[in-house]
């Protein structure tokens, strides 16, 4: 427990123990993804599942934790994993190269205790916050834009969730590349820590917090349960049931397109729109 | 008159941060405002915005009166 010393003086022997017990999923590993993995590594999280099909870019460097230039063109939970294992070698990490789709999503919720949205995308949000609430999973949300970003968390049965207030997003509007700095995504996922920290302390509000980062003003706003909810209150999970198109950003290439490969070396060529990625015969498409 | 609060960026964008508007629907008072087409599009609420009178969305709740206080919020996506 010397590790722990310091954190134990502010949060107690339960809340660590709650802690080390916990199993939790971090969705996507890019500036959000990147920089919760190193917090939960850090605070003795028993046991960190990052998913991402995605590999590391010059351009994610500026705003990204644990990557370097020697991790360029590699898979990104490959990396996030490697370098939590040297930071903290009691933690057990599982690297899953995939996005969460409606193939994979309940199965990837199932047995967590709370799932952490990193991703960048509304749709697939919203696929992970069905299959959160029908697995009765808490979520916590975290989005940026510029110098702005939101944050709430969702326990299934006490408080609204993302499908209560978000619609999907179509054609160019949820293709627009968003702008930001290294500050916004590591502060918005510090804010997503302290949730599940207070979480854990059965401390739960029904409110979205928002971060203005030029002004420095947070502000909360009590979000109700919306009694038409797809999710929450009808349970009806449209997005786990229809697969909702997604035009840009990175998808999953159907496997009957592919001659089968039975290794899982990384293979990565350009397209006319961007890259195709494989690990095996499991292959990505990501546009741009 | 209905007090209309924009948070976050769009306050920057828009130019001020509360005003009484006054106006018949929910997209009235909005476009009295939204001069730029921020939040409206061909007369709807963009993807990516909450609307909240007196904190209910307007999901919920669409009817307006006098004394009310609007917040407009914005979602962001990006991670």
């Amino acid at each position: 427990m010397e590790r722990y010393s310091r954190q134990l003086l502010a949060l107690g022997i339960d809340v660590q123990e709650r802690i080390m017990e916990s199993k939790v999923a971090v969705v996507g590993c890019g500036a959000l993804g990147s920089s919760l993995a190193e917090l939960l590594g850090r605070l003795g999280v028993g046991e960190i599942t990052i998913i991402d099909a995605d590999i590391v870019e010059m351009s994610n460097l500026h705003r990204t934790h644990l990557f370097t230039e020697k991790d360029l063109m590699r898979p990104k939970a490959i990396v996030c994993k490697e370098k939590i294992e040297e930071i903290n070698s009691e933690v057990k990490i599982n690297a899953v190269l995939d996005i969460v789709d409606q193939t994979n999503a309940l199965d990837i919720v199932k047995g967590k205790d709370i799932v952490f949205d990193a991703l960048d995308s509304v749709n697939y949000r919203l696929i992970l916050n069905d299959a959160c609430v029908a697995n009765k999973v808490p979520l916590i949300y975290a989005g940026i834009s510029g110098e702005y970003g939101t944050v709430k968390l969702i326990v299934p049965g006490k408080t609204s969730c993302l499908s209560c207030f978000m619609t999907p997003g179509e054609g160019s509007n949820s293709c627009e590349i968003i702008g930001t700095t290294s500050i916004v995504p590591t502060v918005m996922a510090s804010l997503q820590v302290q949730l599940y920290l207070n979480y854990l302390r059965r401390e739960v509000q029904d409110e979205m917090i928002l971060f203005d980062f030029r002004t420095m003003n947070m502000e909360k706003v009590k979000i109700n349960m919306n009694p038409n909810c797809e999710a929450c209150a009808l349970h009806e999970y449209i997005y786990i049931k229809e697969n909702i198109s997604q035009s840009c950003g990175i998808s999953r290439i159907s496997n009957e397109t592919l001659s089968e490969d039975s290794s899982s070396e990384i293979k990565i060529s350009k397209t006319q729109d961007g890259l195709t990625i494989c690990y095996g015969s499991k292959c990505f498409k990501k546009r741009v | 008159m209905k007090k209309i609060i924009l948070l976050g960026p769009l306050s920057n964008q828009l130019g001020f941060k509360e005003k009484d508007v006054d106006g018949s629907d929910i997209i009235d008072i909005i476009s009295k405002v939204d001069r730029k087409g921020i939040i409206l599009q061909n007369g709807k609420i963009k993807p990516g915005y909450i609307i909240l009178i007196n904190g209910v969305d307007l999901r919920i709740k669409s009817k307006v009166s006098d004394g009310d206080v609007i917040y407009v919020v914005p979602i962001n996506h990006g991670g």
